[in-house]
């Protein structure tokens, strides 16, 4: 039996929204399934399938307060995206998803966690609020 | 030249070439009427065994049979024949020589005899075929990889997908079953992919002295928990070895071999047993069960070989994998009164300073 994804605490910011999710992958059920299961979950999520959108998305406020970032987004560089990222947003914190561990350089993402896919939805939701308890006012 | 001078050259010329090469005569039937002692050395044979024999007693089954005829075909027309043969030991190794063979051809110009003159390659081969195995499993990592990534990505927006409509307030319990199997099965077809990336692209060895009596015991363990209790359960030796080993390939390489042993079809218990000679650790996994047939145990090492309804068939493979890249070996043994041997050995530790 899965657990629920509605359980649990939702992480707030300190204007007391819900946290916000930035979800980016080039694949169209990747982001629909993170963004539904992390909004049931009682997140706020915007999606990005490009390194561009992702780009204006995280400069608008509100900013993101965590990024679900794919390891191998098509036509981009990880390292050059994830830096940008840090640039436009940066108070956020970044969860990458791969589909091989083992192709995950370590030195750069020190601290960062790496989900690998497939993914159970209930292990993201979990590593998301694990991600954001220290930053947020609960 | 006086005669005397022409017979003292030959026989220096026949001193020099036995010196430098792997030398027999035969008539021309094929029958063996001389070999130097370099062609016993290679062989393994005696001088007695060899002599009256024809070629077939070194023959390895390995080349075709129209190449044989081939050649027998070009030194019969009274053509010199080069090639590269692999031959079989007494001993039952394998040894590869680069040969040419001479017809030697009476007054009518009908050969009389062969003279091949032969140089060992072994080495040569050996290190060829690794070359060719390595640029193989490169090039099956990279494919590898890729398809993975191809597969996982789609893979995780359907199963991530079927799990958000599963969580639905108002859906069918029935459709909310289909559901459940359908993530399963999307689970092993993942395991699929996992097992095809731990065999094209296994990670490097972390190299380190290993007590392998610990990682046999923990390994049991979860073979036991993974088959859900062996009927006749693992008997492990007291004794134990320190080898160079990755311990957790180690430990998988073991899991793996103990999990075959368990589906050997015998209620009898699983031996393992632990050896040292000459720097060498060897461990055993014996098992009582229906052994291999008449399958050639070598066969099973192969990717894809499988002789179970569910499997990638890639079990041995990575295990082979994993062992040679701790420098160890694998092989499968029939077992003396029925059953299975597998005997893993890897290097021993250098004594701790």
């Amino acid at each position: 039996m899965m657990p629920s994804l509605r359980c649990g605490k939702v992480p707030t910011t300190r204007a007391k929204l819900p946290a916000r999710v930035l979800i980016i992958d080039d694949e169209v059920l990747v982001r629909w399934s993170l963004s539904t299961g992390l909004r049931l979950a009682g997140f706020d999520t915007v999606t990005a399938s490009s390194s561009a959108e992702a780009l204006t998305v995280a400069r608008q406020a509100p900013h993101p307060d965590i990024v679900l970032l794919d390891s191998r987004l098509y036509g981009s560089d990880l390292a050059v995206l994830l830096e940008d990222l840090r640039l436009a947003a940066p108070l956020c914190r970044f969860v990458i998803l791969t589909t091989s561990r083992h192709e995950m350089p370590v030195p750069p993402w020190n601290g960062i966690t790496v989900i690998t896919k497939p993914f159970d939805l209930v292990d993201v939701v979990r590593v998301v609020r694990a991600n954001l308890a220290p930053a947020c006012a609960v | 030249m006086p005669q005397d001078d022409t017979v003292r050259l030959l026989e220096q010329i026949r001193y020099a070439l036995d010196q430098a090469a792997i030398v027999a005569v035969t008539d021309q039937r094929g029958i063996i009427t001389y070999v130097n002692d370099q062609f016993c050395a290679i062989s393994k044979y005696s001088r007695e065994e060899l002599l009256g024999q024809d070629h077939r007693i070194i023959n390895s089954g390995h080349h075709p049979k129209d190449f044989i005829r081939g050649l027998w075909r070009t030194i019969a027309q009274g053509q010199v024949w080069r090639g590269e043969l692999k031959n079989r030991a007494k001993d039952g190794s394998i040894y590869w020589v680069d040969t040419t063979i001479v017809p030697l051809l009476s007054a009518d110009g009908k050969p009389y005899q062969y003279l091949a003159i032969r140089s060992d390659i072994t080495h040569r081969k050996a290190v060829e075929q690794q070359l060719a195995d390595q640029a193989a499993l490169a090039q099956l990592g990279q494919l590898a990889t890729v398809v993975a990534h191809e597969v996982r990505n789609p893979l995780a927006g359907v199963k991530g997908s079927l799990q958000v409509l599963r969580s639905r307030p108002a859906i069918d319990p029935d459709d909310k079953l289909v559901i459940d199997a359908m993530i399963s099965r999307l689970d092993v077809l993942n395991n699929k992919v996992e097992d095809i990336l731990r065999f094209a692209r296994p990670r490097s060895p972390v190299l380190d002295s290993v007590d392998v009596r610990p990682v046999i015991i923990d390994a049991m363990a979860s073979a036991e928990a993974a088959a859900g209790g062996i009927n006749g359960g693992i008997r492990v030796q007291e004794s134990t070895a320190v080898v160079r080993a990755d311990r957790e390939m180690l430990r998988a390489v073991l899991l793996n071999l103990l999990l075959n042993a368990c589906q050997s079809g015998s209620s009898d218990p699983i031996e393992v047993l632990v050896s040292e000679h000459a720097g060498t650790c060897a461990i055993d996994i014996i098992d009582h069960g229906t052994g291999f047939g008449d399958t050639d145990p070598e066969q099973l090492f192969q990717a894809f070989h499988t002789t179970k309804k569910s499997g990638t068939g890639l079990g041995l493979a990575i295990v082979r994998r994993l062992v040679s890249l701790q420098g160890g070996t694998i092989v499968l043994l029939p077992r003396e009164g029925g059953g299975a041997v597998a005997r893993l050995t890897l290097p021993c530790a250098p004594p701790a300073s």
